[in-house]
């Protein structure tokens, strides 16, 4: 059961990175940004919080391991 | 006011050294404001108290002015997939240290030249009291749904709130409906107000993504369901052959199973998201913070005057991080633009997520997995504050209850949604072969 709630939200995930962002990332979008400079924006993710029942969704790890 | 006036001489004299040795001293990055000497007041028992570090006014101050170091050094090369190194050239630019002593290490020229002022009166500026721009104000037709006119939004107001007892107010209430100017009791006619009832029910109407204009879409995810029972030959097969193909890196032909995806595919609804790129484009072309987005990574560094110390790195926000002044390298802002015909300067939107998973109800199992993004080109300070509407949310998750149900013989998978539109079983599912405990 572990297995499907992972499997069901890397495929949210699979869904929510969708192909205009992939394009996105590769090769960035023009944007005029709000301080007047258009620039060529790379959108990137830094960081990803999430508590610990939701880490092992993802990793589909029983609990109470690390 | 003593200690002021030795250490401005001590500077001019510091000056002439270096202008007479043909350097150029960075001169501080404003001379005007001098700081607010807090005199020491004086116990009775004649105890000099000096007033602590926070009460001295220690105003935020704007960086240095730059000055080039001028050596350019390669960074040190990564081989990239294809086996092609790349070489990253980069700069090291550092600005002056400020009065606390923090200097900024840039690895390529900023676009935008660091900002030589702060303006105090905008940053200190009380924002608990001030109202906040709506970003998609919502129409009357949006507001009263799913009513179909004001009357009978009119109408079931009154019959909801009035109370089971019969009351003068009551009375009032609905002297006061029956003589609404809007009120037009033609407009009652035909309206299903059990229908309306229900609808406002299933609480669907107040929900997030119900706004228009925020780009809300919906989607189903379709998960695989594996058999509960023994694997068939044909896919015992295909994960041999995977194995041996891991283990001896050979290349081995093996027919196809049967069914290409094993198990049983089930689709989930419930998946509620924004498109990243047009909430992207959306925030830094439209929201006022994104004016003071910074989109040129750079390192903080804090010397502390007088001494030979080397200067100790800060970490302060993520664009002063080192993850964000590489991913900013390796964008390659210093070698040519590799989309053609285009030369914008490149940036990054950094972007910070979080989710956690709520229950919304106190009894019951109503629950909502929300995702939730912010930008990390924005300065902590202000994304902090609550009334700056800085993190977006961006995805509602299906939040789903799986469990294994046995009639005796038979296993199944039931997946059911705790989200309230979708509140049935919908899933299935599987029993290939029955388990039977003996």
């Amino acid at each position: 059961m572990t297995h499907l709630r992972r499997e069901l939200f890397h495929a949210a995930w699979g869904k929510v990175l969708n192909n205009d962002f992939i394009h996105a990332y590769r090769h960035g979008m023009v944007v005029d940004c709000k301080d007047g400079v258009r620039r060529r924006i790379y959108p990137r993710i830094f960081t990803y919080s999430a508590d610990y029942p939701e880490k092992y969704t993802m990793f589909a790890s029983p609990s109470l391991t690390i | 006011m003593d200690v002021d006036v030795s250490e401005e001489s001590s500077r001019s004299a510091a000056a002439q050294m270096f202008a007479s040795a043909g350097f150029e001293m960075p001169k501080p990055a404003s001379e005007e404001p001098v700081p607010t000497v807090h005199p020491p007041t004086t116990t009775r028992a004649g105890r000099e108290v000096h007033a602590t570090w926070k009460v001295r006014d220690q105003l935020p101050e704007a960086p240095g002015i730059a000055h080039d170091d001028d050596n350019r050094q390669p960074a040190p090369t990564e081989p990239s997939r294809g086996q092609r190194v790349r070489l990253l050239l980069t700069e090291r630019i550092r600005t002056a240290a400020n009065r606390f002593g923090l200097s900024r290490l840039y690895k390529r020229r900023p676009v935008l030249p660091p900002d030589t002022s702060i303006d105090l009166e905008a940053v200190y500026a009380p924002t608990a009291q001030q109202k906040t721009p709506k970003r998609s104000p919502r129409t009357i037709r949006q507001i009263i749904a799913p009513h179909p006119n004001l009357t009978s939004f009119l109408f079931n107001y009154h019959h909801w709130v009035s109370g089971s007892k019969k009351t003068m107010d009551n009375r009032d209430a609905l002297q006061a409906l029956l003589t609404h100017p809007e009120f037009n009791a033609v407009d009652l006619t035909g309206v299903n107000f059990r229908k309306v009832d229900a609808e406002l029910a299933s609480s669907t109407v107040d929900a997030p993504w119900a706004r228009d204009g925020d780009g809300w879409k919906h989607e189903s995810v379709t998960i695989n369901v594996p058999p509960l029972g023994r694997p068939s030959l044909a896919s015992q097969r295909a994960a041999a052959a995977e194995q041996r193909r891991a283990m001896r890196a050979e290349d081995i032909e093996v027919e196809p199973a049967a069914t290409p995806l094993e198990g049983v595919p089930v689709t989930i609804p419930g998946l509620w998201y924004k498109d990243i790129c047009v909430e992207i484009r959306r925030t830094l072309e439209e929201d006022d913070a994104a004016k003071a987005f910074i989109f040129d990574p750079h390192l903080l560094f804090h010397s502390r005057p007088g001494t030979d110390e080397p200067p100790e790195a800060v970490y302060c926000e993520l664009f002063n991080s080192q993850a964000a002044v590489d991913a900013d390298i390796r964008l390659g802002p210093l070698i040519p633009p590799d989309e053609p015909g285009c030369n914008l300067p490149k940036a990054i939107a950094m972007t910070m997520w979080w989710t956690d998973a709520t229950h919304v109800t106190q009894f019951g199992n109503s629950k909502v997995w929300p995702g939730y993004m912010s930008y990390g080109n924005e300065t902590k300070y202000t994304a902090s504050r609550p009334s700056c509407h800085s993190t977006r949310q961006m995805v509602f998750f299906p939040s789903v209850r799986i469990f294994l149900l046995h009639d005796g013989f038979f296993l199944f998978i039931v997946v059911i949604s705790l989200m309230a539109r979708f509140k049935r079983p919908f899933g299935l599912v599987s029993a290939r072969e029955p388990r039977l405990q003996s």
